[in-house]
């Protein structure tokens, strides 16, 4: 068809929203084709690893040996029994030393050789940070490790100290394993079972019946700990759900807002081409025939934009996959390319704007020919609002302003909807790091008055140290499903250092039983609620009930007065266990069970935010570049459909400043109302999906936008309008006055 | 002389070939008068027009309006010149659809020096009554007045109409023509206007025969005819 020609001419002529929408298209579906897919490999790559490496179901720390051959007949399991310790050298270095397993949790070897005795595996970035070359001498204990490759644990997959300090210091801490035999001669060594259910399903039943049959016999259960649950584990599993979550949530709705946007684009822009569409008609074209031309648009648009979008998305996976696997070491997996993915990305821009262009040509067939081909503007009629609007008091500039956007309430709406979107775009970013910002600032540096935290191991009774506050803690255990498990702290009823605040924002002293938001939004609790625990230390049966909800995000607890904590626990009022200090202290090293750095936490959070950071990041940049382009692309359609009007003002002798105050600036007041509504838009939606995350994410994030960020967030948006007036100026100047001479329409 | 054309030129080029639309044009109207230009489609009646009023340039040649030279303007200047001195009225209205009547008269009364009264030219041609209107609410006739009111707001000195009732029936045309011929006489705004229709000629003080660029016969009627008496 020789029509196809005169597709190619309008799509040259009329370059950029065309280009524009296709640009839109691309970016949208290479992020969502990278971060889906990238996010399935992850989970494929877990789940190789977990069961390739046979990745235990629980480790469990005892009091007394255990007889595995028993409890393989009894509960259809595997056991490997198992070791740990900490070695640190001289300058405050900590090797934590495993023993080679077989069976479970086997080490993933990058050389691929079976480790001899004498011979030690490192994680790899441990042994670069601290310029280990294969072959070097490792000394541990006095006794000399030959360093014969690297290795990673299915058990260890993020190598960070402790669930408190998760930021990762490979030149401080790092893991090795050594031959079983090797390990024996390592002082200070605890030994632990590896368990590995045979039947994966109703763990919990198969966990609770093995616990109850060690209590019977009287086994003292040290510790307990869930594999999967366990923070070098879980937070593997929380960056693959919150990815994936992300990766689904985000692009999908980017995508999907940019397929919407551009079918729109795609309405307005064949619309203007009414004419040449009625006059083909007329001249005997057939719907068929004309429909099959107007498709290629969309088909063109579209299907280019989907390919080169979802091509570039399939070369970028591998980089971020390779990046993911340097954070959380796992044997790499060859990489799956999902066929629905990427089928999902080539065709939904294409059926979205194709079913736009069907609807559009199909309600101009609608119309009869000689209407269109006069342009088919004649026969609306003026709207409800207009024929409402009496402007006489207002400023000529003002009235044209405003009859512009009640004229042309699609477009209007249009805008309207284009500004929100490009705003939920740019403020996505913000919103996230505005609500870690505020975790940090607002939680945890307003609820802890302190700078180190210190966990003996034994009662301590009477006055603390000077300087120093005591506290007392158990840890509970909800008798639930879930098995929710959080500390409750006895506090000093007149405590300095943790600070608490009602959801009015007055002050709480700890004399009362005080829950703090996440933990009480985690268990649906509110004030008067009753809950039933057990102490995880002695599984003793408790119940408290909620006096008060503090409005702090600082961590999951429950606070009460320390003496009412320890007349439950039946020890003495004077009793605790730990103290807040501002000073680093030194104690005796057996005397001390944990010790707490406030600033090692934050920056812990700080490195787990900065590990999603590069995924914000990059989303909040293509954000931005989406949301400019559909300003632009916005802001060009508004010229465009101005064509006449702006000829005819040329001719009447207006000049280009005031042509583009009038044209350009009619729509600021809709850009700054998408703006006022996309905010609230994003930090709901952003909320629903921290909610979404909340089970697979260690804290409870609230959705903040900082009121600088909104200013920056306005700033930016204006700005980004100001340059897309500035580009539509030169448009506006193109437009010749011959325009309007020659035709009558508008 | 109100306008004065001295050997006026112009050709389009398109590619490689180049058309002579206008090929040394000479032209004079006095103050107040009505001209016409008569001449067959292509003959350069709109390019002639389009470069007294402004819009268009001329290759070479002088045409001089009210003492300004405005094939030498520059593009600022220009703007200024249709902006203060020009009114237009075209074949298809061109009436901005999402202003109301009053509405499409105040887009120039607003950037206009001294506007005349607003009622007072919609009393003028005739629409006082319909000033909440918008344009597509009118028939051509009433539109053609809307645009006929917001050409002389700002009390032009020259009027120039490119085939204000090409798109209009007899009777309304003739009506049109009237309204035009009133304004001349009570504002004395000097007219020029185009037509196919050599019978409108009649009303004309002065006559212009256009053809392929030329003006083939100039003819100056000493007794303009009334709009109303003029029949075809
Ligand atoms: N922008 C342009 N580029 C090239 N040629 C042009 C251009 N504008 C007009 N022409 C040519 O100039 C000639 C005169 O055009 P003009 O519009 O002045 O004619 P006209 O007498 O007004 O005709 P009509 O009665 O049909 O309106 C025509 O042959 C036309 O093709
Ligand atoms: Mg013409």
């Amino acid at each position: 068809m020789i029509l196809i020609k005169k597709v190619l001419r309008t799509i040259w002529t009329d370059k950029a929203p065309y280009l524009g929408s296709m640009f839109l298209i691309a970016f949208s579906c290479m992020l969502m084709v990278m971060m889906n897919l990238v996010s399935k490999n992850l989970n494929n790559t877990y789940s190789a690893y977990k069961s390739n490496h046979v990745m235990s179901d629980v480790e469990v720390y005892l009091d007394t040996e255990l007889d595995m051959a028993d409890m393989k007949k009894r509960f259809n399991v595997k056991i490997e029994q198992s070791g740990v310790t900490d070695y640190s050298s001289k300058d405050g270095q900590i090797l934590r030393i495993f023993s080679f397993n077989t069976q479970i949790n086997t080490p993933a070897v990058s050389s691929g050789k079976k480790l001899e005795s004498g011979e030690i595996l490192l994680d790899k970035l441990y042994a670069k940070k601290n310029g280990y070359e294969i072959g070097d001498i490792v000394q541990i204990a006095g006794k000399k490790y030959k360093y014969a490759g690297d290795m990673t644990l299915p058990n260890y997959i993020y190598v960070a100290k402790s669930k408190d300090e998760v930021i990762r210091d490979p030149k401080n801490f790092g893991l090795a394993v050594v031959d079983k035999d090797d390990f024996e001669s390592i002082p200070n060594a605890t030994p632990f079972y590896a368990i590995k259910f045979n039947n994966s399903n109703n763990l919990k039943a198969q966990e609770t019946a093995m616990k109850g049959y060690l209590r019977e016999k009287g086994t003292k259960i040290i510790k307990w700990e869930n594999t999967e649950k366990n923070y070098s584990v879980s937070y593997v599993l929380v960056k693959i759900n919150l990815m994936g979550k992300l990766s689904i949530v985000a692009p999908s709705m980017i995508l999907l807002l940019t397929c919407v946007l551009t079918g729109i684009l795609m309405w307005r822009l064949l619309n203007r081409e009414s004419v040449i569409i009625g006059t083909l008609y007329a001249q005997g074209y057939r719907k068929k025939e004309l429909m099959r031309h107007y498709l290629v648009f969309p088909l063109i648009v579209a299907g280019m934009g989907a390919m080169i979008g979802t091509i570039a998305g399939v070369f970028m996976i591998n980089f971020l996959y390779n990046f993911m696997l340097t954070t959380f070491p796992m044997p790499k997996e060859p990489i799956v390319y999902d066929l629905g993915i990427l089928m999902f990305s080539l065709l939904l821009p294409v059926v979205i704007l194709c079913v736009s262009t069907i609807i559009v040509v199909n309600r101009m067939f609608k119309i009869r020919p000689s209407q269109l081909m006069k342009g088919n503007k004649k026969n609306d009629k003026a709207n409800f609002i207009e024929r409402k609007l009496r402007l006489d008091k207002f400023k000529f500039v003002t009235k044209f302003q405003i009859r512009e956007q009640v004229r042309s309430l699609s477009r209007t709406i249009f805008l309207l909807f284009g500004i929100i979107v490009a705003t939920m775009f740019l403020q996505y970013g913000l919103t996230m790091k505005s609500s870690v910002d505020y975790l940090l600032n607002e939680g945890i540096s307003k609820l802890y008055h302190l700078k180190y935290e210190y966990v003996f191991n034994e009662y301590k009774r009477g006055a603390p140290p000077k300087g120093t506050e005591q506290f007392n803690t158990m840890y509970a255990i909800m008798d639930d499903e879930a098995e929710t498990n959080f500390y409750i702290t006895g506090l000093p009823k007149n405590s300095t250092r943790i600070l608490l605040n009602d959801l009015k924002g007055n002050k709480l002293t700890p004399d009362k039983v005080i829950i703090t938001t996440p933990l009480a939004k985690k268990m649906g609790l509110t004030i008067g609620d009753t809950i039933r625990f057990y102490n995880f230390e002695d599984g003793k049966k408790y119940s408290i009930t909620i006096e008060e909800i503090a409005d702090t995000y600082g961590g999951e607890f429950i606070f009460m007065p320390l003496s009412e904590l320890n007349a439950m626990l039946d020890l003495p009022s004077d009793t605790y266990i730990g103290i807040f200090s501002d000073v680093e202290m030194t104690f005796a090293k057996k005397e001390i069970k944990t010790t707490k750095s406030m600033d090692a936490i934050k920056a812990g959070f700080h490195s787990l935010i900065d590990q999603m950071g590069i995924m914000i990041y990059s989303l909040t940049i293509s954000a931005f570049v989406i949301g400019l382009v559909i300003i632009y692309l916005v802001t060009g359609l508004v010229v465009d459909e101005h064509k006449g009007t702006i000829s005819l003002f040329k001719v009447l002798g207006y000049k280009k400043k005031e042509i583009n105050k009038l044209i350009l600036n009619s729509n600021i007041f809709t850009v700054i109302i998408g703006y006022i509504l996309g905010v609230p838009l994003l930090v709901g939606s952003v909320d629903v999906m921290y909610q979404a995350l909340a089970e697979s994410l260690p804290m409870v994030i609230p959705a903040k936008l900082n009121i600088w960020y909104i200013l920056l967030g306005f700033v930016i948006v204006m700005l980004t309008f100001e340059l897309a007036k500035l580009m539509s100026r030169k448009k506006i100047n193109r437009i010749a006055m011959s325009d309007a001479l020659k035709s009558g329409t508008e | 002389m109100f306008i004065h054309i001295l050997n006026l030129k112009k050709s389009y080029q398109s590619g490689v070939v180049t058309t002579e639309v206008l090929k040394g044009i000479e032209m004079k109207l006095e103050k107040g008068g009505i001209g016409v230009i008569l001449g067959p489609s292509g003959s350069g009646k709109s390019t002639l027009m389009n470069i007294i009023g402004g819009i268009d340039r001329g290759d070479s040649g002088s045409v001089v309006v009210d003492g300004i030279e405005v094939n030498q303007l520059d593009d600022n200047k220009l703007t200024t010149y249709r902006r203060e001195q020009i009114g237009f009225v075209f074949q298809f209205y061109n009436l901005v659809p999402s202003l109301t009547v009053s509405e499409n008269i105040e887009v120039v009364s607003h950037i206009s020096h001294s506007p005349l009264n607003m009622d007072e030219v919609l009393e003028a041609v005739g629409i006082k009554d319909k000033k909440h209107r918008f344009p597509r609410e009118l028939s051509g006739g009433e539109q053609q007045r809307v645009s006929i009111a917001r050409a002389i707001i700002k009390n032009p000195k020259l009027l120039l109409c490119d085939e204000p009732t090409g798109a209009l029936d007899y009777s309304t045309s003739r009506s049109i023509l009237q309204l035009l011929q009133q304004v001349n006489e009570k504002y004395g705004t000097t007219i020029l206007m185009i037509t196919h229709n050599t019978a409108i000629a009649a009303m004309a003080d002065r006559v212009f025969k256009l053809r392929s660029g030329e003006i083939v016969a100039e003819s100056v009627n000493q007794i303009p005819v009334p709009a109303e008496r003029i029949e075809w």
